[in-house]
């Protein structure tokens, strides 16, 4: 068996404002339960830029969200390709 | 006040009343709390329910009904502070106290009145374990259930108008124009004697009994019983020895990683607290508040009784990894349960290497059933791969366990 990551990203849906920063997003979840939920407030934000050297760069803006519903959320935006991904930090 | 046995201290519409405290500006004015569960009305204030707003109405309706009304979130997680705040002062008045639901307590007062100089005093001194601006009310009678009818009814003039008192020879009297909607009771059971036509204590007392155990089986025997004046104990709340620390942060915790540091630093300063020494304990709770009153909790029963760091942080600290905590935490605490003498605990001095080979074979075994009944090992270890690194999948790898 070959080694797993162990707490890789999902690919989730958000909903940007005009800033590019994230107004609502889907938490990986059932498809019955994916609607988007709001964002109450950014509590934190930091990037991360890794092999920008090598053949493979990894660029990455990381947000720490607070939701409409009370939850907190971590979520990154792929700087390289524009997408959105949801991970525990 | 030889008769007088039980008092009840009675909060009415607690999380209002609660509310209402912090915010006296809302006093008169139809105000309600919602339900932390539901889109429904909990608790609803005396102007709120003259507009036809009930508790348990879809807050739409009761909205719809009141276009003026205050509709103010639920905040459980302090209504019961204030309720064990109230009933740890009960307890320092009295023996036993029962609790009875929030802001509801009842309370035996056999002997009690001849350590005050009234029975004034002593009703003063019941009242005063309730801050003043809950309003609480106080009712005394010969039983429980007269004690909490009473605790609901204003006390007569030229009396503190927050006590009543009811005495052996006027149970009767007072008891017959109660509405049933008072009984401690099922709604259910209220609805249906409602629906025959029974609104008060006494159009029920006047039926036969058997015809109301009949009706309502094992209810019905227990109001035939408090109905006939059966006194029931008060059945005080169990003592168990706790210790508990908490932290507050001005600046809600928002990671994770800060949640972890605040309760290592909880457990930390409740392992010095002095009544810790030479005790073990049974339970270990650690609850989260946010500033809006929600609240997470775990509550997790060790399998040996013990005090020392590591053993409660193995415990502890994974279950605030797992957490989904409600929101930002503004309150950190952890509780030591069930605290009893360390009665003393010999380790081995060499580990035996029997034990950890029966502990491998066990996995071993463990893990060949898994792969025949699924065909592959579902058992995995992690593996560090660069800890250091800041793009968290990379620093760690599940690996088959072989």
């Amino acid at each position: 068996m070959t080694p797993r990551p162990v707490n890789a990203p999902v690919r989730i849906p958000v909903q940007v404002d005009p800033t590019g920063e994230p107004r609502a997003i889907g938490l990986p979840g059932p498809p019955g339960r994916r609607r988007p939920i709001p964002v109450a407030q950014v509590a934190e934000r930091w990037r991360i830029d890794e092999g920008w050297w090598g053949p493979n760069p990894l660029s990455r803006l990381y947000y720490r969200l607070v939701l409409a519903d009370g939850r907190l959320a971590t979520v990154y935006r792929d700087l390289g390709d524009e997408t959105w991904w949801a991970q525990r930090s | 006040m030889n008769s007088h046995h039980f008092g009840c201290l009675v909060v009415p519409r607690f999380p209002l009343a609660c509310e209402l405290g912090d915010r006296p500006e809302l006093w008169g004015r139809p105000v309600v709390v919602a339900h932390p569960d539901a889109p429904v009305v909990w608790s609803a204030s005396p102007a709120a329910s003259a507009e036809g707003v009930v508790e348990g109405q879809r807050l739409t309706e009761a909205m719809g009904r009141c276009p003026s009304l205050v509709v103010l979130d639920a905040r459980p997680a302090r209504y019961e502070a204030r309720d064990a705040a109230i009933l740890d002062a009960l307890e320092r008045v009295v023996p036993g106290v029962e609790p009875a639901g929030l802001g509801v307590a009842y309370v035996d007062l056999a002997g009690l009145v001849r350590c005050y100089r009234s029975p004034a005093a002593l009703h003063a001194a019941l009242l005063g374990c309730a801050p003043s601006e809950l309003r609480p009310r106080l009712g005394v009678g010969p039983t429980k259930f007269v004690a909490g009818l009473a605790a609901l009814q204003r006390g007569p003039d030229g009396h503190s108008r927050n006590v009543r008192v009811v005495d052996e020879t006027e149970v009767a009297a007072f008891v017959t124009p109660v509405p049933v909607t008072a009984l401690p009771v099922e709604a259910e059971m209220i609805r249906r004697l409602r629906l025959v036509g029974i609104t008060t204590v006494g159009e029920l007392a006047a039926l036969p009994r058997h015809a109301l155990v009949a009706q309502f089986g094992a209810q019905g025997i227990r109001l035939v019983a408090l109905l006939d004046g059966a006194a029931e104990p008060v059945r005080p709340r169990p003592r168990e020895e706790r210790l508990r620390e908490q932290l507050a942060f001005p600046e809600p915790l928002t990671s994770r990683e800060a949640v972890l540091a605040a309760a290592a630093q909880v457990l930390r300063r409740l392992l010095r607290h002095p009544r810790r020494r030479g005790r073990v304990a049974r339970q270990l709770v650690v609850r989260a508040e946010t500033e809006q009153g929600k609240r997470w909790e775990s509550r997790v029963t060790l399998r040996h009784a013990r005090c020392d760091h590591d053993g409660l942080w193995v415990t502890l600290a994974p279950a605030l990894e797992r957490a989904s905590l409600p929101g930002p935490v503004s309150e950190l605490s952890v509780e030591l349960r069930g605290l009893r003498p360390s009665r003393g605990w010999q380790g081995e001095l060499l580990p035996t290497r029997r034990a950890s080979v029966e502990r491998r074979e066990r996995i071993e075994e463990g893990m060949r059933q898994l792969r025949a009944r699924y065909g592959r090992s579902l058992v995995g270890r992690m593996v560090p791969v660069e800890p250091w690194s800041r793009v968290p999948e990379r620093r760690w790898a599940l690996v088959e366990l072989e």
